[in-house]
């Protein structure tokens, strides 16, 4: 069974076909990142497996759940692009509410520790709507993962962040006995979360494999992993 | 004046449409002034409704005047080799000409309070008021929320009294028999107001980014959410808190505001508005016309308007991929309806009291109504705002920046107003005609509920949300 089972997925916005008959399997405990130009319909296939969106046609299992089914909501960890938490509250509260909501055991303690792993002490009594776009990241991503989640979806999830914080969350991600699905623009960034690539564009799969392929293929042309990545998106 | 930048910028504000609408409002407040010369006349008991009718456009004209400038005239347009101070001088000429489009709404106080000879001078008074508003809106820009606050009450609290009182010292002195005095302070305020702001108006993109800073805001007092169950937790939050997100621009542009309160505050407060409400009967004529036309006012604002924009507020600020990540949306969807609806209920509670006294004693009818109307539509006006802003609201509030045109002016908001049209309808009738007031009673009842229970219409609403990129 695939932790993530995304079969002949089709949906369409209107007249705008996001994902076009797009498949993804991912077996539990891999990495994948998730790679295409803007428009691609990386967003819309995050959302469907994050059981936000119905997709039009196509089956999506997460774990076997349905990804709307509470069962699924336990184990999945949701980060999306440009994440906002609720601009109103303050950072400890955004996670004691969160947690409170998800009913999370040992909230005191998860919430401390966020606090100090993200460096967000300083700001625990600040407003959200005041913070720094990197801190809301931060936060954004305690949030998504605090429920120790065993898949995660995650937008560009190292956006905004300064070196030193990408390092220290690159490092919790690598801890997770968990299974990834990364989607970002960020070639550096995939090379070290993530072993596999799926690149799609206009809702349809167009490449699929190892990052190691891709660097193979690079260095068969003397080109970067960027354009060799451009070439093959290039070819649908 | 470079007049080729000053007709880019006009252009690029409001269509030539709405610059035509403005000729023909000049063309109108011109022939006001011609029948003011001709049948004008100092009518003393005007001067109050004179001084209102300035004040409250004067507060329009202040507020609104931001409303021209958009974060990527800053972000692009002042950034190009333009000269930045002869592009500023348009943008203030712009909101000056555009704004100018309010003074006619100000011209029906020519006919009653200038005598027929002074008409024309009357015309100039309105004009230089508007730029006294125009010149401090722009100059506040710079400064903090408080100050502006603080100096646009003081103005316009200058700009009332001499409604109340004979007091010369005010342009609008020149309304309440004192022209001459008060076309000089008019116009010399205008002129050198006008004068500062040509002379800084190079400082407006700094003002702006100064204005874009983000400030620092420690809460006193966190709520605590450890350790409640999820129901507990969402009604924790909105019964504990008042708060909302909001892009504002009273500033040289648009930026978000996510104010909070207690709820024992807006409590207190609601107490003061209750009191004024009450009072104001006692003063009023005792007239069933007059207690009707209040009581009709007080519906609109306390039981439809207020209720419902909070509600309808409330999911635009909603976080999808915190709260459905943690619940199904029927549930999530429908704890916090009912934690909006308590809230509201919570706050006009003086007003019920409020209302209860006043039947108490003048033991009318018309009091216990509004009453009824006040304790159940209040409530159920904001889990219908709830639900419609979640299927029609157009755009989520997220971060800095601007509304599109097309998130204001869209479809959405005109079926919001058509689908509220029989509710307010309703809600008013139900006033005069006892049966409406049962069947009020029961459709709003029967819509809430519909809307809270149904697992189907939060699942759509969750769709509906998420595809209009609410996440």
């Amino acid at each position: 069974m695939y932790c993530i089972d995304f079969n002949n997925i089709k949906k369409n916005f209107g007249n705008n076909t996001a994902l076009n008959d797009l498949t993804i399997n991912i077996n539990c405990g891999d990495s994948v990142s998730l790679i295409g130009p803007n428009g691609a319909g990386k967003s819309t296939t995050i959302k469907i497996l994050a059981g936000l969106l119905e997709p039009d046609s196509g089956d999506v299992l997460i774990s076997g759940y349905k990804p709307d089914a509470e069962e699924a909501k336990k184990i999945i960890g949701y980060l999306p692009e440009d994440a906002s938490p609720y601009l109103t509250l303050s950072v400890r509260e955004n996670l004691e509410y969160l947690g409170a909501l998800r009913g999370i055991d040992d909230l005191n303690y998860k919430t401390d520790f966020f606090l100090d792993f993200l460096k967000l002490r300083e700001y625990e009594r600040n407003k959200v709507s005041s913070l720094s776009r990197g801190n809301r990241q931060k936060l954004s991503l305690a949030l998504a993962i605090m429920h120790e989640p065993k898949i995660l979806l995650l937008d560009e999830p190292l956006n905004y962040l300064d070196i030193p914080s990408q390092e220290d969350v690159i490092k919790y991600f690598k801890k997770m006995d968990a299974t990834f699905l990364v989607s970002t623009h960020i070639m550096s960034i995939a090379e070290r979360f993530t072993d596999n690539i799926v690149i799609i564009n206009r809702g349809q799969k167009i490449w699929e494999g190892q990052i190691k392929q891709l660097k193979n293929m690079g260095d068969e042309e003397n080109a970067s992993m960027e354009a060799v990545i451009s070439q093959i998106m290039g070819g649908l | 004046m470079n007049v080729k930048l000053l007709k880019f910028v006009l252009k690029t504000r409001v269509t030539s449409g709405y610059v035509i609408l403005i000729f023909i409002f000049y063309f109108l407040e011109i022939l006001y002034a011609v029948l003011a010369y001709f049948i004008g006349k100092t009518v003393k008991s005007e001067f109050l409704i004179a001084a209102s009718i300035i004040a409250s456009i004067s507060l329009m004209e202040i507020l609104f005047a931001g409303f021209y400038y958009k974060k990527s005239d800053f972000d692009f347009l002042f950034m190009t080799p333009v000269n930045r101070k002869e592009l500023a001088k348009s943008f203030f000429t712009t909101s000056t000409l555009i704004s100018s489009s309010f003074n006619f709404f100000m011209c029906y106080i020519l006919l009653f309070t200038e005598h027929g000879y002074f008409a024309f001078l009357g015309l100039i008074d309105i004009f230089a008021i508007l730029v006294i508003n125009i010149s401090i809106s722009t100059i506040m820009r710079k400064y903090s929320t408080k100050t502006r606050i603080i100096t646009i009450v003081t103005l316009i609290i200058w700009y009332i009294i001499p409604g109340f009182i004979n007091f010369p010292f005010s342009p609008v002195s020149a309304f309440t028999g004192h022209i001459y005095s008060g076309t000089i302070i008019g116009l010399v305020l205008s002129l050198l107001l006008w004068l500062y702001v040509y002379n800084k108006s190079g400082n407006l993109p700094s003002t702006y980014y100064n204005f874009m800073a983000k400030k620092s805001a420690q809460i006193k007092e966190n709520v605590k959410f450890s350790g409640m169950s999820p129901e507990k937790a969402v009604f924790s939050f909105n019964l504990k808190m008042l708060g909302g997100i909001s892009v504002m621009r009273v500033g040289s542009t648009a930026r978000v505001y996510a104010p909070r309160f207690k709820l024992t505050y807006s409590f207190i407060f609601s107490i003061g508005i209750a009191a004024v409400y009450t009072i104001l009967f006692f003063y009023l004529p005792k007239s069933l016309y007059f207690q009707f036309l209040v009581g009709i006012y007080y519906l609109i604002y306390a039981v439809i308007i207020y209720p419902f924009t909070k509600g309808y507020a409330a999911s635009s600020t909603e976080r999808l991929w915190l709260s459905l990540m943690a619940m199904p949306s029927y549930k999530y969807f429908r704890l916090n309806a009912i934690g909006k609806s308590l809230s509201t209920e919570i706050f006009l509670i003086p007003l019920i009291i409020g209302n209860l006294i006043l039947y108490f004693i003048f033991g009318h009818i018309l009091f216990l109504r509004m009453l009824i109307i006040t304790m159940v539509f209040g409530m159920l006006f904001t889990i219908i705002g709830y639900y419609i802003g979640g299927f029609y609201n157009t755009r989520q509030i997220t971060d800095l920046g601007e509304l599109s045109g097309h998130a204001r002016y869209s479809i959405g908001n005109i079926i919001t107003v058509i689908i509220l049209i029989p509710f307010v309808l309703i809600t008013i009738i139900s006033l005069f005609i006892i049966p409406v007031l049962y069947i009020g009673i029961i459709a709003l009842l029967i819509v809430s509920f519909s809307l809270i229970l149904s697992k189907k219409i939060n699942k759509r609403m969750q769709d509906s949300m998420v595809k209009r990129d609410f996440v």
